[in-house]
C-alpha cells in the first residue's frame, strides 16, 4: 500500500503587515482588545492587485522549488480556499496553468478554516487509492477582501497567506499521513458564513452590501472549537494507537491564542507542543495550518520521523485532525 | 432629542440585521439586541462615534445601558458642544 509522504513544504505571506495600531477605524481603546481577546499584534493584507491565486502560486513555487520538482511532473493540485478568485472556476485552475503543470488536474476544497484538514485527507485518499503518485495541496486565503473593514468581530482577527504541501507516495516506511479524522454539524451553518453572492442570496436579492461580507458568531464558535478540537485530537490519537506523549508538535489552525491555549490545557498538553504564528499572521482561515506545518519544518521543531498532528475547526461547521509523520 | 434616537435606531439596524422584529424603544436594553457582546459594543462604538461628535467609552456600552439612556447622554454632549 502506498502512502502519502510529505516530500516539501512552503508558504508565502504578502509584504504588507497591518498592525494593531494601523486599524484606525477603531478607537484606540477598541484595538488595546486585540491582543487580549485573540493574541493577533498583526496580520499580512495582499496588495489590491492580487487574488487568492497569486498568494496560491506563490507558496506552490517555494515548495516545488525547494526540491526542484518540475512542475510539469505534478499529477494533481488540491486547492483549499473559502476566498476564491471566482465563484467559478476552480481558484486551482489557474495556479495549474501559471505553476505550468499541464499534466495535473485540480480542483478546490471548502471546508472554511478546516479546509487544510479536509484537504490532507482527500490527498491522502487520493494516493492510497494509487489514482496518482503526487499531489500539490495548498491553501489559500485573502480574507482581506472579503471582511467588513469596520466590523470589530472579524476584521482584526483575519490575514492573508498561503501553504502548500507536495505529497508523494511511498511504499513501505513508516513516514506519511497515518490517519485523518472529519467531521461536520450541518445544523450550525449559519454561525459561520459569506451570506450573500451564493443562489440561497443572489446579488440582485441582497439587502445591502454586508450580505457580501464574512461573518460569524464569535463566542459560539469559540465554544465550539473549545468543544471539538480536543475531542477530534483525541479521537485522532486513539484510533491511530499513538499517545499525546509521542507527538512532537500541534499544529492547531491559528484562530485565537486562548482556544489554543484552552485546548492544551484540556488535553494536559505543555503549550510549548503547540505551533503558533496567530501573533503574526491572524487567521489565515485553512491557509493557517500548512502554514504553521512549513514553519514548524523549517525551525526544527519537527524533524523527520517526528510525528505532527494537524488539528482544524471552522464554518459548517467542521473539524478535523490529521496525524504525519515527517 | 427624537432625531437622536431615530440616528440610533438606523444604526442598530444596520449593525444588527438579526435583531428582526424586535421593537427598538428607549426602554430596550443594548443586552436585548440579539448577538450583543464585547465586539458588537466597538462596532456601535464606532457607529456612535462617526454620527454624532462625541467619544464614548465602551463602558458606556454595557448590556444594560437602555437605548433612551444613551440618547440622553449623547443629547447633553451634542448640546454642550461649541
Amino acid at each position: 500500500m502506498q502512502r502519502a509522504c510529505i516530500l516539501s513544504t512552503g508558504s508565502f505571506l504578502p509584504e504588507k503587515i497591518i498592525s494593531n495600531e494601523d486599524l484606525s477605524q477603531f478607537s484606540h481603546e477598541a484595538r488595546n482588545l486585540i491582543v487580549e481577546k485573540t493574541g493577533v499584534q498583526a496580520r499580512r493584507h495582499a496588495d489590491e492587485t492580487e487574488c487568492t491565486s497569486d498568494l496560491a502560486i506563490a507558496a506552490a513555487r517555494k515548495c516545488l522549488q525547494k526540491v526542484g520538482f518540475p512542475p510539469e511532473n505534478l499529477q494533481g493540485i488540491v486547492l483549499s480556499t473559502s476566498s476564491p478568485d471566482r465563484l467559478q472556476p476552480a481558484t486551482a485552475t489557474r495556479v495549474q496553468h501559471e505553476l505550468g503543470a499541464r499534466a495535473a488536474f485540480a480542483f478546490d476544497i471548502n471546508s472554511v478554516c478546516s479546509g487544510s484538514s479536509f484537504g490532507i485527507a482527500v490527498v491522502d485518499a487520493l494516493i492510497r487509492s494509487e489514482t496518482c503518485r503526487n499531489i500539490l495541496l495548498v491553501a489559500s486565503e485573502m480574507y482581506s477582501k472579503i471582511l467588513n473593514r469596520k466590523d470589530f468581530a472579524t476584521y482584526p482577527f483575519f490575514g492573508d497567506g498561503s501553504g502548500a504541501v507536495l505529497f508523494q507516495a511511498e511504499r513501505g516506511g513508516s513516514r506519511g499521513v497515518l490517519h485523518s479524522c472529519l467531521a461536520t454539524d450541518g445544523s450550525r451553518s449559519d454561525i459561520i458564513c459569506v451570506p450573500g453572492g451564493g443562489t440561497m442570496l443572489p446579488f440582485e436579492k441582497m439587502p445591502g452590501p454586508r450580505s457580501a461580507y464574512f461573518r460569524m458568531r464569535g463566542e459560539e464558535v469559540f465554544a465550539f472549537s473549545l468543544d471539538r478540537g480536543p475531542v477530534i485530537i483525541r479521537r485522532l490519537l486513539e484510533e491511530a494507537g499513538v499517545t499525546m506523549e509521542e507527538v512532537k508538535c500541534f499544529i492547531c489552525h491559528q484562530a485565537n491564542i486562548n482556544i489554543l491555549h484552552g485546548i492544551a490545557g484540556l488535553l494536559g498538553i505543555p503549550r510549548e507542543k503547540f505551533f503558533v504564528n496567530l501573533d503574526r499572521y491572524g487567521n489565515t482561515a485553512s491557509a493557517s495550518v500548512l502554514i504553521g506545518l512549513d514553519e514548524a519544518i523549517h525551525e526544527g521543531r519537527l524533524m523527520p520521523g517526528d510525528l505532527a498532528v494537524i488539528a482544524a475547526f471552522g464554518g459548517g461547521l467542521s473539524w478535523g485532525a490529521n496525524l504525519i509523520r515527517i | 432629542m427624537n432625531e437622536i434616537m431615530e440616528k440610533i435606531k438606523e444604526g442598530i439596524l444596520d449593525l444588527f440585521p438579526e435583531i428582526g422584529e424586535v421593537p427598538i424603544t428607549a426602554e430596550m436594553c443594548l443586552g436585548d439586541i440579539p448577538e450583543y457582546d464585547s465586539m458588537a459594543a466597538v462596532n456601535l462604538q464606532t457607529f456612535l462615534e462617526e454620527n454624532f461628535p462625541l467619544k464614548v467609552s465602551l463602558d458606556m456600552l454595557a448590556a444594560e445601558m437602555t437605548l433612551g439612556e444613551l440618547a440622553s447622554y449623547i443629547a447633553r454632549f451634542v448640546k454642550t458642544k461649541p
